[in-house]
């Protein structure tokens, strides 16, 4: 069986962790840390909030019409002379 | 007119095989092996979508002006996004986008379609915004050290970490919480605030991230997981109600 890691191997694999690369045996081991350390509890839900909050930031569903002025500029380079 | 020049940190990504499309969700794990089918595979889906793609390709290929238009027109306005969001800096943004679009037409003969044309121009976008972020004098780096979670000697945090609101992002207005958390992706170094962009916003795998900053995919893992604990730290106060 692992050791049960310590807040600090935790918060520092934390990342591979929600990217669930971690393999099954750690996977359990940081799972039991996490049922212990509320600390590391609030760390995860507030870190997976945060990525969640970046992608809302830059959620920008419309594109808007390319600028004419840079569509010609784009066009003239291709153009002989 | 715009002299054409070398610029050869492009080449690599030309020959790339890239996503389906500049902002398509990425499979889950493409690196993955598959056996060989035993079976012939049924025609993929995307085949009614990929004879205009190739129609695309052959009048591009042809020199058809109307063609280009149609594919500058398109593709400018998701790169033009993406080059502002890496250079926050109108002009640059649009000159990177010029550049782009110069190695494109050049790369053309040796496009070998095995990505979407929108997705092959979008990563030389993203190579041709990096590189001017490169060329920057002065570079802004910072030590994200002191946002990074600290530990006492047996690995215990020092600070124990208190639990954001469940209605936190909801009590405040939506555009408020964006332009929050936008200006302090801001703060973060350029290093960090790059592979942000790229892997959480950009959703370009880590190998490709890795490839287009010139690092090992390892460094992209530390790299984004730094910075999204430094975002954490910064957005914490906030989150709590402690900061108005």
């Amino acid at each position: 069986m692992t050791a049960i890691p310590t807040c600090r191997e935790v918060l520092t694999f934390l990342g591979d962790y929600c990217a669930g690369e971690l393999d099954p045996m750690r996977t359990s081991a940081f799972e039991r840390h996490l049922q212990l350390c509320v600390s590391c509890r609030n760390y995860l839900d507030s870190y997976r909030r945060t990525i969640v909050l970046e992608r809302e930031a830059f959620a920008d569903p419309d594109l808007p019409d390319p600028p004419e002025e840079l569509v010609e500029a784009i066009l003239a380079i291709r153009r002989p002379g | 007119m715009r002299a054409p020049r070398p610029q050869p940190y492009l080449y690599l990504i030309l020959t790339t095989p890239g996503r389906t499309g500049p902002r398509a969700p990425l499979p889950a794990r493409r690196h993955r092996r598959t056996p060989a089918p035993l079976q012939p595979l049924p025609p993929a889906p995307a085949t009614a979508a990929a004879e205009p793609e190739a129609d695309l390709l052959a009048r591009l290929r042809a020199g058809d002006e109307a063609a280009f238009r149609d594919f500058v027109r398109e593709q400018t306005p998701a790169l033009l996004r993406v080059t502002r969001r890496l250079l926050r800096s109108e002009d640059e943004a649009r000159d990177a986008v010029q550049d782009a679009f110069v190695a494109a037409f050049r790369g053309l003969p040796r496009f070998r379609g095995d990505s979407r044309l929108g997705t092959w121009i979008y990563r030389i976008a993203i190579n041709a915004a990096l590189a001017k972020l490169r060329a920057r004098a002065g570079a802004d780096e910072v030590s994200l050290d002191e946002w990074l979670p600290r530990f006492v000697d047996d690995g215990h945090a020092t600070e124990p970490s208190a639990a954001w609101p469940a209605d936190a992002e909801t009590g405040a207005e939506q555009a408020e919480v964006r332009a929050r958390v936008r200006a302090s992706i801001d703060r973060l170094p350029d290093t960090h605030r790059t592979v942000i962009l790229l892997r959480d916003i950009e959703e370009l795998s880590t190998d490709e991230a890795a490839e287009a900053l010139g690092i090992t995919p390892g460094a992209v893992k530390v790299r984004l997981h730094r910075a999204r604990q430094a975002l954490r730290t910064l957005l914490d106060p906030w989150m709590r109600g402690e900061q108005g």
